[in-house]
């Protein structure tokens, strides 16, 4: 999957104005227009550079095997400010991911934020003028 | 004496006047364009212009992504400035320093000689030499020497890019404004001013570190001749006269 994504940054349009024109790429390959969440449990979370990457075990909607889907977080540094911490997630969590899904439809997506059932709400927060990805808890 | 101890206390006293601009700053974007990078554009010559041109038609085909920041080379002043991330200032006894945290590039800081004249000679180097002295609030600081590696805000640079800066607070001390006026013949038909704004982060802000990581893979899927004409480093990289370490091989 993430060879799969890292094949589709070769393709990729010019970065939104935002957010510069040195980013480790475009994130023109995710329907930044479009808002899904996608519930499911984590089996793996990776807390470095370039991007953080959460890879994420759902249920089949049609009843048949499990599917594995990858969601992009941004840089640690950037999600640290966030609330982020290297051990947020570990395996086994179940989490609600905003995302916004990929164009092609492949399994994956840019997380938008990340919701762990249980924890205190002042985690919680609103998408600010600066879209970043955002831990929250329930 | 007494004048001499006149000018002294007058000096002291500036000193003490000098506005407090250590502290984490979270950069909020250019006043010109926050939001449309269409708006302000440079006044760049015609081959610039040509440049630019060239590069829009490459992005149209999908190749957007400099050599530079696949092999995590600097960003170098102003880029480094200007992240999602916060740069952290510091005034010490004789000089400002300036740590990024710009993940694209692995940045070195930047430092910014007080009342010292600018060398006459100097080694290009990412964030160039800087020199500056407070003019009532303001820190004017005039930056030259830069590389032709790095960009100045998309443009071209090298030793005929010089760089003025005025630096100062608003909003009693929340907000750091950086006025970055470039000055270059061979770039641009006319001075170009570039606002850049920043709010102060709360004292205990950490910094975290942010390596940039090579991206050996898009390096091997780059076709590095397409693009030596519109990516320096990408033209360096099949000059053989600039092959890394010539003498160890």
């Amino acid at each position: 999957m993430r060879a799969k994504l890292i094949a589709a940054v070769a393709a990729l349009l010019p970065l939104a104005a935002a957010t510069g024109a040195d980013a480790h790429h475009s994130f023109q390959m995710f329907a930044l227009d479009r808002l899904e969440t996608v519930n499911g449990t984590v089996k793996s979370f990776r807390w470095a550079m370039p991007h953080a990457w959460i890879t994420v075990t759902v249920p089949s909607k049609t009843g048949g095997a499990p599917e594995e889907w990858g969601f992009e977080g941004h840089a640690p540094n950037l999600m640290a400010r966030k609330g982020w911490k290297f051990n947020s997630l570990k395996p086994g969590d179940k989490v609600a991911i905003l995302m916004h899904p990929m164009r092609d439809g492949s399994k994956a997506g840019s997380i938008v934020h990340v919701t762990l059932p249980g924890g205190p709400a002042a985690l919680e927060r609103r998408l600010s003028e600066r879209p970043m990805i955002v831990l929250r808890h329930d | 004496m007494r004048p001499a101890l006149l000018i002294l206390a007058l000096s002291a006293g500036a000193a003490a006047a000098e506005p407090d601009i250590t502290g984490t700053w979270d950069y909020q974007g250019r006043v010109e364009a926050v939001r449309d990078i269409n708006t302000n554009k440079p006044p760049a010559v015609p081959e610039v212009q040509a440049l630019f041109d060239k590069r829009a038609r490459l992005a149209a085909a999908g190749v957007t992504r400099r050599v530079a920041n696949m092999l995590c080379l600097p960003t170098g002043f102003p880029s480094m400035m200007q992240w999602k991330s916060p740069i952290v200032v510091l005034q010490t006894k004789g000089r400002v320093t300036i740590i990024s945290e710009h993940d694209p590039g692995n940045d070195e800081p930047r430092t910014i000689y007080l009342n010292k004249t600018m060398p006459a000679e100097l080694d290009p180097s990412w964030n160039g030499y800087s020199v500056a002295r407070w003019e009532g609030d303001t820190l004017v600081i005039q930056t030259a020497g830069l590389n032709d590696r790095g960009g100045v805000f998309g443009l071209p640079r090298g030793e005929s890019t010089k760089i003025t800066e005025r630096l100062f607070l608003q909003d009693g001390g929340k907000t750091l404004i950086d006025q970055v006026t470039v000055n270059d013949p061979k770039t641009l038909t006319k001075p170009w001013t570039v606002t850049l704004k920043y709010s102060r982060m709360p004292e205990d802000t950490e910094r975290f570190e942010a390596v940039c990581e090579p991206d050996l893979e898009a390096l091997r899927a780059t076709d590095l001749a397409a693009l030596k004409e519109t990516d320096v480093e990408a033209a360096r990289m099949l000059d053989p006269a600039l092959a890394y370490n010539p003498g160890g091989r």
